[in-house]
């Protein structure tokens, strides 16, 4: 079978696409106006978040949970996107390249292996936002590191960084909440 | 796409994301009313996506069917290709069964052609207005969609050539399927540049012509969708055309 990047291919997915619009779009419009602070803008970045939505409706995860905050986070990295057109922000290469770590790392390993889901929580809400969007987009969506930085507007080298800080990050943190200590 | 079942590491990552998304547009107590503008944008971009020009053929079932309504076609109607309007023009192939309109190549062009892009093309020039806002570049094939400021796309995509194990039993030597919903389409054939363009045409609304075109150069198809283009422009487009180094 032929896996391209298609857009929406059936009359069911076609349904599902057009209630994710209809239930989310409404907050997707606030978080885009979160960053942007301007209504037109937060409209276009919707637009743009729907249409990579369509694009790539295959990584739209199947839980309502999760496709919510998926929608959400492509709504506020479509925002993000827009304002830094805006400001004519350039991204800054990173001289230090960070690379995914490819063998297992113990700790971390405990940590996704953990059932405390309240000291888990605990650990993930101490992390900063951008932490957590790269680590729910790589380990949850399962997104690769060059799916998300085109969707974040990054650079590949920024998400790899930001995805090994993150897990250094999140391990120091749930060490103190008493996970991954053996 | 993500597994059903998430372990508890992820559904903490995830309700995380939440909260935080939650207290962020409760903390917006603006009612939220969507200008017409985009209500008409958002309904384009739906039909749009139901229209999905190039379906591939990617189940079995399906396969089968196509195979067995071409080889209808094959035994009922000429087989013999669109004869050539001039010599070295780059043409390929077109059938109608009457729900869909399928493209595909020779087996020998097959042989020829990559099985993974390997040069992207772009256009260098687009209609006035339009602005890049998304690229996908996957191995067997690139987009890029441009959108002016009444939300119309024009979308340019380069696919590889592609082919089903069924395929090649046609006598004819027929290569892949790919296919166009044909309903309410208006179908020209232009030689344009040296390439056989086909333009398949529909009102959308009042006044709005939805465009695709469609053409080869043996080694990847080509097509533009597009709205209210004239073929004046889709000329500039193509010769427009340059190659591109992909992240």
């Amino acid at each position: 079978m032929i896996a391209y990047a298609a857009m929406i291919n059936d009359k069911k997915e076609l349904l599902r696409y057009t209630e994710l619009v209809e239930c989310y779009q409404a907050d997707m419009f606030r978080i885009a106006r979160s960053v942007l602070y301007d209504h037109q803008l937060a409209e276009d970045a919707v637009q743009n978040a729907l249409y990579g939505v369509a694009v790539s409706f295959n990584k739209v995860p199947t839980e309502e949970d999760a496709a919510r905050a998926y929608l959400l986070n492509c709504a506020k990295y479509a925002a993000l996107r827009i304002k830094k057109s805006e400001q004519r922000i350039e991204t800054t290469e990173l001289t230090e390249v960070i690379e995914v770590s490819p063998s297992p790392d113990p700790t971390f390993e405990a940590i996704q292996n953990s059932n405390d889901y309240e000291r888990l929580l605990n650990a993930i809400r101490q992390l900063s936002e951008d932490y957590q969007d790269v680590l729910l987009h790589y380990y949850v969506f399962e997104q690769s590191v060059k799916e998300i930085a085109k969707l974040f507007g990054e650079r590949s080298a920024t998400i790899r960084q930001r995805l090994s800080r993150g897990r250094k990050l999140l391990a120091e943190l749930c060490r103190k909440e008493g996970i991954g200590n053996g | 796409m993500a597994e059903n079942k998430k372990t508890v590491f992820e559904q903490a990552l995830t309700d995380a994301v939440l909260f935080r998304q939650q207290s962020t547009i409760e903390a917006d107590k603006e009612p939220v009313e969507f200008s017409e503008d985009y209500r008409k944008a958002v309904g384009r971009l739906t039909k749009k996506t139901q229209r999905k020009t190039w379906k591939y053929v990617n189940t079995a079932a399906k396969r089968i069917l196509i195979a067995a309504i071409l080889i209808m076609l094959l035994a009922t109607t000429a087989v013999a290709a669109i004869p050539a309007l001039r010599e070295g023009l780059i043409r390929f192939f077109m059938r109608d069964n009457g729900v869909f309109y399928s493209f595909s190549f020779t087996e020998e062009d097959y042989a020829r052609a990559p099985r993974e892009v390997e040069i992207y093309y772009a256009p260098s020039w687009v209609p006035p207005q339009y602005t890049l806002f998304s690229e996908t570049y996957v191995s067997l094939k690139g987009e890029r969609a441009y959108m002016n400021e009444d939300g119309y796309l024009f979308v340019f995509a380069q696919h590889v050539l592609w082919q089903t194990e069924e395929s090649f039993d046609f006598p004819s030597g027929i290569g892949s399927v790919l296919t166009i919903d044909s309903e309410s389409m208006e179908v020209e054939t232009k030689i344009m540049q040296g390439y056989e363009v086909r333009i398949l045409r529909k009102t959308i609304e009042q006044g709005i012509e939805e465009e695709t075109y469609i053409w080869t150069d043996h080694n990847y198809f080509f097509d533009i969708e597009a709205v209210n283009l004239s073929d004046q422009e889709f000329e500039a487009v193509l010769s427009g055309m340059v190659q591109i180094e992909v992240p």
